[in-house]
């Protein structure tokens, strides 16, 4: 992981590593063992706050997806979105979704995360976060 | 808590005003109210204002233009739902017993909006990664089609008849007749959302005066009474089942069913939250019109067009109309004041006595939506 990627994370709450590469950091709740993303300070599902920070698995499913072709603040069209179902957790993370043009995306794909570039601030800093790809994709 | 009841209704035409301030396209909708009900300002004792984007203090803003200050006054925002909201607050100040007579009006210019403000608050995590208001129904859209085989057809068919509807009606912004090809065909915006699928971006005012029912023959020769008005807003998204059935809506009609005494089907007449034709589909299997992934049958029938079994959206719905965000929940109260006052011209539905209004939007991440509001009107 090369620092200035580490350094320009869009919100470094939102991630957690081990000792090969970032994760999304989720948390965990240690009565009702249910994970939720972004991190919490109490439990959504019993009320119980002290939740346990937990990484989040790096793959999952493609739930669904869009291609947009209208700009928002942060992304120039065209850009997919969707949401992917991670494994083991079943959370259910909103991420651009990137791929090859001669690549189709469907509902079930296997996914995986990317920490890479997401867009550039006004001052030009190239802010980094997380993305989706198919798996296989490299 | 009393009855109570709506003695006036008023609309701006829903359109472009780029050189027409907030506070006078504002003024405009509630003096069309004021003019209807046939009372003076002065009679007004509470006012609440339905706004998304316009800043503070609408409701002080809009009401001193009509001579009224220094009364209680209420703001709210709750994304799609905020005209709806705004009712449902004064609904139950008059409910109360706290006032007699209030004004309710949403108001918002819509048109000179960027694309990108069509999405949640600054802060909200999926905002800043991308997602916007036709993406989020997209997403929701694509697993709507694919749990129950809904055809694209069966989609752009919602198009297609609300802007048959909006011919009939005069606040309608657009008024001519589109087929299954051109909403299939035009401009690809989230796919599978094109161009002719989206409500158009619009400016635009409307307002209800509510009053006690015990007093509002005072003033109105047929009140038309408010038999539910129920606003709720998204559970988390880890709750929901499927993405594909808006548990939202459906709770918030089952509670206003419960509140008038009523069931889905006992609606004459209804307005719903259209601003994506899917939706629409979406929403019959939600409020009951029909069993869930029933929808795309229940356009094809043609039951949802004026003289259906269950005419929805005769206004020509946001499809036709516009969807400005403050002022849609009222606009579509006026519409089935009209229809119940058997005022509604080209697109009256013959013998309607009950009416529904939904709205239902905003995203905030973690959550399914944002706000939904339901309002059960009744004739007297």
């Amino acid at each position: 992981m090369r620092e200035d990627m580490r350094k320009n994370l869009f919100d470094p709450g939102l991630f957690t590593e081990d000792t090969r590469a970032l994760m999304l950091k989720g948390s965990r709740c240690p009565d009702c063992d249910k994970t939720f993303f972004p991190p919490r300070g109490r439990c959504p599902a019993c009320l119980k706050s002290d939740l346990i920070p937990t990484p989040l698995s790096t793959r999952g499913t493609l739930y669904s997806y869009t291609t947009v072709n209208i700009p928002s603040k942060n992304f120039k069209p065209p850009y997919t979105v969707g949401y992917v179902e991670l494994k083991n957790s079943k959370v259910r993370v909103f991420s651009q979704i990137r791929f090859k043009e001669d690549q189709t995306v469907n509902i079930g794909m296997p996914m995986k995360m990317v920490i890479g570039h997401l867009w550039d601030e006004p001052d030009g800093t190239k802010t980094t976060g997380y993305y989706f790809e198919p798996e296989g994709k490299r | 808590m009393r009855k109570v009841s709506v003695i006036g209704v008023g609309s701006t035409l829903f359109g472009r005003y780029k050189d027409v301030s907030l506070e006078e396209l504002g003024r405009q909708g509630a003096e069309a109210a004021l003019e209807d009900a046939g009372i003076d300002p002065k009679d007004i004792e509470v006012v609440c204002s339905g706004n998304v984007y316009g800043g503070m203090c609408t409701a002080q803003a809009v009401s001193k233009e009509l001579g009224l200050a220094g009364l209680e006054m209420l703001n709210v925002e709750n994304a799609c739902a905020s005209g709806s909201t705004a009712f449902n607050f004064i609904h139950r100040i008059v409910a109360s017993g706290e006032c007699d007579i209030g004004l309710a009006f949403g108001v918002e210019k819509m048109t000179a909006l960027k694309p990108a403000q069509l999405a949640p608050a600054d802060s909200d995590l999926d905002g800043r990664m991308g997602l916007l208001f036709p993406a989020f129904f997209a997403l929701i859209m694509r697993r709507y089609l694919d749990k129950y085989g809904i055809s694209m057809e069966q989609v752009a068919g919602v198009s297609v008849k609300n802007r048959h509807h909006g011919c009939l009606n005069p606040y309608a912004q657009y008024k001519d007749e589109i087929t299954i090809d051109e909403v299939l065909n035009s401009r690809m915006i989230a796919d599978p959302i094109t161009l002719l699928q989206c409500c158009p971006n619009t400016d635009g005012a409307s307002a209800a005066i509510i009053c006690a029912t015990d007093l509002a023959h005072k003033y109105t020769s047929d009140p038309v009474e408010i038999a539910a008005s129920v606003i709720r807003s998204g559970d988390y998204q880890w709750r929901q089942k499927e993405l594909a059935f808006s548990d939202l809506t459906n709770k918030t009609a089952l509670k206003a069913y419960e509140v008038a005494g009523l069931g889905p089907r006992d609606i004459d007449v209804c307005e719903l939250h259209d601003a994506f034709a899917s939706n629409e589909l979406m929403h019959y299997e939600e409020l009951g019109f029909c069993e869930p992934g029933e929808g795309g049958k229940l356009i094809e029938s043609r039951e949802t067009y004026l003289g259906g079994r269950i005419p929805v959206n005769v206004s020509g719905g946001l499809l036709s109309k516009g969807h400005p965000l403050g002022a849609s929940g009222i606009g579509q109260i006026a519409e089935i004041v009209w229809q119940l006052r058997e005022q509604a011209g080209k697109r009256q539905v013959e013998g309607a006595k009950v009416g529904m209004a939904h709205m239902v939007g905003g995203a905030v991440t973690g959550l399914e939506s944002g706000s939904c509001g339901v309002t059960i009107l009744r004739k007297e």
